[in-house]
């Protein structure tokens, strides 16, 4: 085991760092390296050694969290490159505009009077914000494609998706709630 | 967390929810996001002749912070003229509040959508003037 941490994600698990990783490849990087750090094989290590091989675990988790999930992904990246997307404001007015119409449409599912036909027209909500999800992946893959990186498009692409995923959230919320009613007998 | 009670009276009982026609010239639209936190919030004014902010409106999708604080600014714009309207700052909006700073980033959305507002009043009035008169002659 090394003695220093290299704290690049990518170069931890001996990725390149790009978008289009092998999702597999890094699950069974991630257990290796686990298998590594583990505190059983540290048993009778001294204080030092087993530090690192904690902070090393920690550092492992945290790279495979951001690694794993494509937003986090995009977002580490864009980092990477000097960017900070959190600070930067620059989706389209009309994405916003359609955003909001879209919160509206799931306001209006919120009040439907049978948790059955609220039920109904969420999963059609869904599709329809997954198919915009996965859309919008697609972009961003593109836009992030090694060697061709469009830097500012995909700084766009990430935030329109960070909308796209609240959104999301808020509809599976509503998903429970509504199921709970239907359960309820309401 | 813990919402102050000036929030918590915004978030259960806001203030001027709704929508304008946003096609009516004399209505301006202010419609801002913030990435971070998905949230998203649309400011309307209706302006008279004489540049008041006759009556305003807002939907906001998100915290308990960002409803009072656009809430709140509604209320504010009401009666004041475009120019005393650009000057509110969301550091007002976060005192009268009591916003926490991780929420100042929400009176910030507050104050960008009321300029944005003003701003989409003031294109819709310059474009207003000539070419709509040349499509009706």
């Amino acid at each position: 085991m090394p003695t220093t941490l290299d704290r690049d994600y990518f170069s931890l698990f001996g990725l390149p760092p790009v978008f289009a990783i092998d999702v597999e490849r890094l699950d069974a990087l991630y257990r290796e390296l686990q298998r590594q750090v583990h505190p059983d094989r540290f048993g009778a290590a001294g204080e030092g050694e087993r530090r690192l091989a904690l902070e090393r675990a920690a550092l492992i988790n945290e790279a495979y969290r951001t690694l794993k999930d494509p937003l986090r992904r995009a977002r580490y990246l864009l980092e990477r490159h000097g960017l900070d997307p959190t600070t930067r404001q620059d989706v389209a007015a009309d994405f916003l505009a359609e955003q909001m119409a879209l919160r509206e449409a799931l306001e209006d599912i919120r009040q439907a009077p049978e948790a059955a036909e609220g039920l109904a027209r969420l999963s059609a909500f869904l599709e329809e914000i997954e198919a915009r999800w996965a859309a919008g992946i697609e972009g961003l893959a593109e836009r992030l494609a090694s060697g061709r990186e469009d830097w500012e498009a995909a700084c766009r692409s990430y935030h329109e998706l960070s909308y796209l995923q609240r959104l999301r959230e808020e509809a599976l919320g509503l998903e429970e709630e509504l199921e709970e009613r239907a359960r309820a007998g309401k | 967390m813990a919402y102050s009670a000036k929030v918590l009276d915004h978030y259960e009982n806001p203030r001027n929810v709704g929508s304008f026609d946003k096609n009516d010239p004399s209505v301006g639209t202010g419609m801002v996001g913030a990435p971070a936190c998905g949230d998203v919030m649309k400011l309307q004014i209706k302006v008279n002749e004489q540049g008041v902010i006759e009556d305003a409106r807002f939907k906001t999708y998100g915290c308990g912070s960002a409803i009072a604080s656009s809430s709140l600014l509604t209320e504010w714009v009401k009666g004041k003229t475009l120019e005393e309207a650009t000057r509110i700052k969301n550091t007002e909006i976060a005192e009268e509040l009591a916003l926490p700073p991780v929420k100042i980033h929400c009176s910030v959305l507050a104050e960008d959508a009321i300029k944005a507002a003003i701003a989409d009043y003031q294109r819709k009035q310059a474009q207003g003037e000539a070419p709509r008169q040349e499509c009706n002659s």
